[in-house]
């Protein structure tokens, strides 16, 4: 596919008996920036390493950047899931080091490296050693060392974990950045519901295969629960006699009912309704989480033993 | 290219401006020289205790008191040892300077190159008549520290000609804290003594006897094909036999086991630390280790160049280089000690791969260490028959080839020269071929984690594509 940063054509990956990466047709359009999802040991982290020609599909083909995944690495840029640094080696020096392997010869690289620290505040750590960084910081500083070259394409994988409020802020920032000047980002994580808030195209992979390929709009028009939310003032129980609405339940532990529409029955219409019969504190119309998607898809898919594998891996997260 | 010179830069950057490293290069030798120099300069600045005091000899003829009285004067214990302190370091200048070894510094009646003796007062007395029945007095007085030493030579002993089937031995009982040294100064004068009385006898001057007894040395030529002289005398046959390719195999041994080392720890510590994933998304695992192996090559180079260098120095300082040392010789160092060094990091980049941490890589290095001590355990066989059966084999067997070879090559005796050729590509072709295996081992290696593979894993690893 001509606008796509990367293109996966039937990729199999095997490690000895255990079947890492199945059939896997991917797409990833350029300028994207595309959540790749799924549980631990879906099989996102062998995909990624595949795509960054880390190790070698036993079939199919893998396409990055419009060529050989090999021929492409100095122009992506990765920040794999297992962080890694030179204790004893000094930061800037490290980032030197990883730019120059990337393929960038600047002679101002100090100074572009010193204003990049700077930027995600970290303006003092240049001559000291890796090791004397708190984990937080040696976080960013990798993050930095995957973006340092301008990369076209950007290889997250599990860039929030470990950071606090105000980093993860910063760093979601920068990735929106990043994308607005046209790179391709893929952002790999167990944790849905951190990828439903950037995101705009999800990847859903379990057990090795894809299950779900789509943009967030698309899911949520796909997986409309048909579900009005609204919390009475006075916290009484709401009529089920409205139009349109199938079934009427109190939510576990809330003041708040979920209203069940019929398929035919227009949410605009039902909402009015409910708020011209009592004073209401909130009514919404529902959409599901990503964890919810993925569990019905997995539903979907395989059936209710791999939900119930999905369910307890995501109650872990 | 320059990916890989970047990591080459790197590693050697990273191991040879380590304040370790260039204590360990530049201090071990430079601490070996200064705990000989204090060691020798601690035995010479010792002096010996003095002692005073009585020699007894059991002594029917008189001739040996008399003998005695010269040999335990002090004046000649005193010049004699001043003789032999002047001869000594006459050898070993000729032996520097020659490249010679002092044959035996023992041949000659204490001839002792140590401590300054203190003070050295003996008197002779002779006891005459019967040993047996003054034996026990004598021995008494011993004990009662009345007497140093008690000396009983048989007649038989003072015979002319000597009697060549008899043990030629005298009884010498000494005091209890008699220091050992004295002990050796008694009996070395009191054999002298000996020798005086049989001289005697025969009517000659017992001190042209004894300068007659001193063994001259050879001044041995080797007659080359194309018409020159080599010297080959004995020290420097020993110089030539084995303590130059000893060196030479040595410089080779630690250039590749220090460098292989570090290459070794390096890359478990890349993966220890997880970095490994950031550089093979920069680098292929290939050029990561052929950076790695190239990079720490150059490491041991360094330490192979500053050793060589120094021995090199001392040689032209000593006008000796050209004697044994030629500009092939030093070819095949560089020749030899890549060859060596691929072999030996072709081994350890695989181990380092393929563990987590270096406990684990103890228990894989273990086979490799008992491999690397080979060349040493084959010195000697491969020195003294640098044609024989076991120094032609080694030249074929990796990696035992390229010490062999070098031993071989600067032996004394040379080696058929379709070797050369045959051995080095042969080496090579292995070297090529370890490489390979060890690129396949690396590949599969740096990102497993866990449980180190068996042996069968590794077999294993080499068949993946």
């Amino acid at each position: 596919m001509a606008d796509s940063s990367i293109t996966l054509r039937g990729v199999n990956k095997s490690f000895g008996s255990t079947h890492a990466v199945r059939k896997l047709d991917l797409d990833v359009p350029r300028g994207s920036l595309c959540g790749f999802l799924g549980p631990n040991g879906a099989g996102k982290t062998t995909t990624i390493r595949m795509i960054m020609s880390i190790i070698y599909p036993d079939s199919g083909s893998i396409e990055v950047l419009g060529g050989n995944a090999l021929k492409s690495k100095d122009r992506i840029g990765y920040l794999p899931e297992e962080r890694g640094l030179y204790r004893k080696m000094r930061v800037g020096e490290f980032l030197q080091y990883l730019t120059k392997l990337k393929g960038v010869r600047r002679r101002d690289l100090s100074t572009y490296i010193q204003q990049w620290l700077e930027r995600i505040d970290l303006p003092d750590v240049y001559r000291k050693k890796c090791e004397e960084l708190s984990k937080g910081m040696q976080q960013k500083v990798q993050f930095l060392a995957a973006i340092l070259h301008e990369p076209e394409l950007l290889i997250l994988d599990e860039p929030f974990s470990g950071l606090d409020p105000v980093n993860t802020r910063l760093l979601n920032q920068l990735i929106r950045e990043l994308q607005g000047q046209g790179t391709t980002i893929i952002f790999s994580t167990h944790v849905l519901h951190q990828a439903e808030l950037i995101c705009d195209r999800i990847f859903l992979i379990n057990k090795g295969a894809k299950i779900l390929d789509a943009t967030l709009q698309e899911i949520r028009q796909r997986f409309d629960p048909r579900t009005i939310v609204a919390e009475p003032v006075d916290g009484e129980v709401l009529s089920d006699r409205i139009a349109g609405v199938q079934a009427v339940r109190r939510l576990p532990h809330s003041a708040a009912f979920e209203l069940e529409l019929e398929r035919s029955a227009d949410p605009q219409v039902i909402m009015q309704h409910v708020l011209s019969q009592r004073p209401m504190r909130s009514v919404e119309l529902r959409r599901l989480s990503l964890d919810e998607v993925f569990i019905q898809v997995v539903q979907d898919d395989v059936g209710s033993g791999a939900a119930k594998l999905a369910r307890e891996e995501l109650s872990h997260v | 290219m320059s990916k890989v010179a970047a990591v080459a830069w790197r590693e050697f950057k990273q191991t040879v401006m380590r304040k370790i490293f260039l204590l360990a290069v530049l201090g071990i030798p430079v601490l070996v020289i200064a705990i000989g120099a204090v060691a020798g300069l601690m035995m010479t600045s010792h002096q010996e205790p003095p002692i005073v005091g009585t020699v007894a000899i059991v002594d029917p003829t008189g001739e040996l008191s008399v003998a005695a009285q010269i040999e335990f004067d002090q004046e000649k214990i005193r010049s004699d040892e001043e003789r032999q302190q002047r001869d000594l370091v006459e050898s070993a200048t000729e032996a520097i300077g020659t490249g010679s070894i002092p044959s035996s510094p023992m041949s000659t009646p204490g001839a002792m190159p140590k401590a300054a003796r203190g003070e050295v007062i003996i008197t002779i007395e002779r006891v005459e008549g019967d040993a047996d029945a003054s034996l026990m007095t004598l021995k008494q007085r011993v004990r009662d520290d009345d007497l140093l030493a008690v000396a009983v030579i048989a007649p038989e002993v003072l015979d002319t000609p000597p009697d060549r089937g008899s043990r030629q031995r005298f009884q010498l009982f000494v005091s209890e804290d008699l220091d050992s040294d004295h002990v050796s100064l008694i009996e070395q004068r009191l054999g002298a003594s000996v020798v005086r009385v049989r001289a005697q006898r025969t009517g000659q001057d017992p001190e042209e006897v004894l300068a007659m007894l001193k063994r001259p040395r050879a001044d041995t030529k080797r007659m080359l094909e194309d018409g020159q002289e080599m010297d080959a005398s004995a020290g420097t046959r020993k110089l030539a036999q084995i303590i130059i390719p000893m060196a030479f195999m040595m410089l080779i041994w630690i250039g590749t086991l220090t460098s292989g080392q570090h290459l070794l720890m390096t890359t478990i510590e890349e993966k220890s630390n997880r970095v490994m994933e950031v550089l093979l998304s920069a680098v292929s695992p290939l050029q990561l280790m052929t950076g790695k192996i190239l990079g720490h090559g150059g490491v041991g180079l360094l330490i192979v160049l500053i050793y060589s260098s120094a021995g090199i120095f001392a040689l032209i300082m000593m006008e000796r280089f050209t004697q044994f040392i030629n500009t092939m010789d030093l070819v095949y160092l560089g020749v030899f000690y890549f060859m060596a060094y691929f072999m030996i990091a072709s081994i350890m980049a695989a181990v380092g791969s393929a563990v987590s941490d270096i406990r684990e890589a103890n228990t894989l290095m273990t086979p490799v260490m008992l491999l690397l001590m080979i060349p040493w355990m084959l010195w000697m066989p491969i020195t003294q028959a640098p044609n024989g059966t076991v120094a032609t084999v080694c030249s074929f067997i990796p990696p035992m080839i390229p010490f062999a070879m070098i031993l071989r090559h600067v032996a004394e005796e040379p080696m058929p020269m379709w070797q050369y050729p045959v051995s080095i590509i042969w080496g090579y072709i292995c070297v090529l071929g370890m490489i390979w295996m060890a690129a396949k081992v690396f590949r599969i290696g740096v990102l497993m984690y866990g449980k180190p593979p068996s042996p069968l894993e590794l077999l294993k690893w080499l068949r993946y594509s």
